[in-house]
């Protein structure tokens, strides 16, 4: 007890000093702005390190982004090489349901036309330029249904709030996004510019638990 | 050989011959079946995807849903039902999606989203087609690539931008017959890639100048070699 009592200055320190480490590695885990420079290399290009047996990319660019945000790869989530590498690495569908059940991902919002409406009771539309819900940069993905079967067959990474590059034709400020399979670099997030399935698109977004 | 012998043998093998062209007969019938079959399904793939686009399909502009007296509505509602109900099956749960779009379509007052979309098809192919055993039901899978012309607004201050989206996608479509004809019953997206013809997209500051200017040009094939 004396043992404790003399030492409980030190004690306490060590405690206070774990506590936080314990609440801030998280955070260092997951390095946003590596996420999105890494996004904003290879929107328009591939990396060649993660080619995958299909060619539907998408989601394999957002794994991409992920793990060079410091995502720590599992056995839920990984890539090895060609031959091996997880389905919620390339597939939209089974990425959405790793961050949802496994990552404990946080869902910000399902938009589907015409309207979302918020807690504040006002009504935002899933082709309005600023989504209202997405803030971050780097560890929010979006998901794509375009037939609004509850299956997701497309996904992207937010990366800021912006004008979107060419070639947007539109120069109003909103959520912005990079996409494979076709190049896509700082677009509106919604996408619809692009999508002729937009009327019975859902769009949902997720931010990572990091 | 007695002659009784050669006479049966002789109608044996005229029956033979017989039942080879029967079969013969019914096989190209068949196949002609699929053949004309295969048009329908085209078509009606073609007729599906300007449903999807719902104002491609009616004469009522629902652009400015804040202008439309409620005849305007009941005659867009009118004309939209009958071009569903020429396309989809009674029981298909696309009915009441779609219907549920125009609906929300026509509920957009005071939108800041203004938008129109003329649409259509640049090439379609069937890349498979799986027949039930009664020849009631077909699932079909299609590989299309479609056109848009689209006007849009992403704010009430904005100006009206025209895109001319160029997609292709590999789509499963269940095919049934109702009262004699093939209509779709369902329809899933397998693969969805979403180019465009980016050159010609422009904003302009009436919608006016933007509707003009969508009529005036014809986007290109960008997915063709």
């Amino acid at each position: 007890m004396r043992f404790f009592l003399k030492f409980k200055g030190f004690i306490s320190m060590c405690c206070v000093t774990v506590l936080a480490v314990t609440l801030v590695m998280p955070a260092l885990a997951y390095d946003q702005a590596k996420a999105q420079v890494y996004a904003d290399k290879y929107a328009e290009g591939k990396n060649w390190s993660y080619l995958i047996r299909s060619t539907a990319d998408c989601t394999n660019f957002v794994s991409q982004c992920m793990n060079a945000g410091g995502f720590p790869q599992s056995n839920d989530w990984y890539y090895n090489d060609i031959t091996s590498y997880s389905a919620s690495w390339a597939a939209a569908d089974e990425l959405k349901t790793f961050i949802k059940e496994k990552n404990g991902g946080t869902l910000l919002g399902r938009w589907a036309k015409t309207s979302y409406t918020n807690l504040h009771g006002v009504k935002y539309y899933a082709y309005i330029d600023n989504s209202s819900n997405i803030l971050g940069l780097g560890s929010e993905i979006v998901f794509y249904d375009f037939d609004d079967d509850g299956k997701m067959n497309h996904a992207a990474i937010v990366v800021g709030t912006g004008i979107p590059f060419a070639p947007s034709e539109r120069f109003d400020k909103g959520d912005l996004v990079d996409a494979h399979t076709e190049s896509r670099k700082h677009q509106y997030w919604h996408l619809d510019q692009y999508n002729d399935d937009r009327l019975t698109t859902a769009v949902y977004c997720y931010r990572l638990n990091v | 050989m007695k002659i009784n012998d050669k006479l049966k043998l002789c109608i044996v093998s005229a029956s033979i011959i017989l039942l080879c062209i029967a079969v013969i007969f019914c096989v190209t019938a068949m196949h002609n079946d699929s053949d004309s079959n295969d048009k329908i399904f085209l078509e009606l793939r073609e007729k599906f995807n300007e449903i999807k686009s719902v104002s491609s399909v009616i004469d009522v502009d629902i652009s400015f849903p804040e202008k439309l007296t409620e005849s305007d509505k009941a005659a867009a509602r009118e004309q939209f039902s009958q071009k569903m109900s020429d396309v989809l099956t009674n029981d298909s749960y696309l009915n009441n999606t779609y219907a549920n779009v125009l609906e929300r379509l026509l509920a957009s007052e005071n939108d800041p989203v203004r938008y129109v979309t003329v649409t259509g098809v640049f090439k379609s192919d069937i890349l498979s087609k799986i027949y039930d055993a009664e020849r009631n039901t077909a699932t079909v899978r299609f590989e299309t690539i479609k056109w848009e012309k689209y006007i849009n607004q992403g704010s009430v201050d904005s100006e009206y931008s025209v895109v001319f989206p160029v997609n292709k996608d590999i789509t499963d479509i269940v095919f049934k017959k109702e009262d004699g004809k093939w209509k779709i019953e369902s329809y899933e997206i397998l693969e969805h890639l979403m180019e465009g013809d980016y050159d010609l997209a422009r904003s302009f500051s009436t919608y006016e100048e933007a509707l003009e200017y969508s009529k005036s040009v014809m986007p290109k094939n960008v997915f063709a070699k």
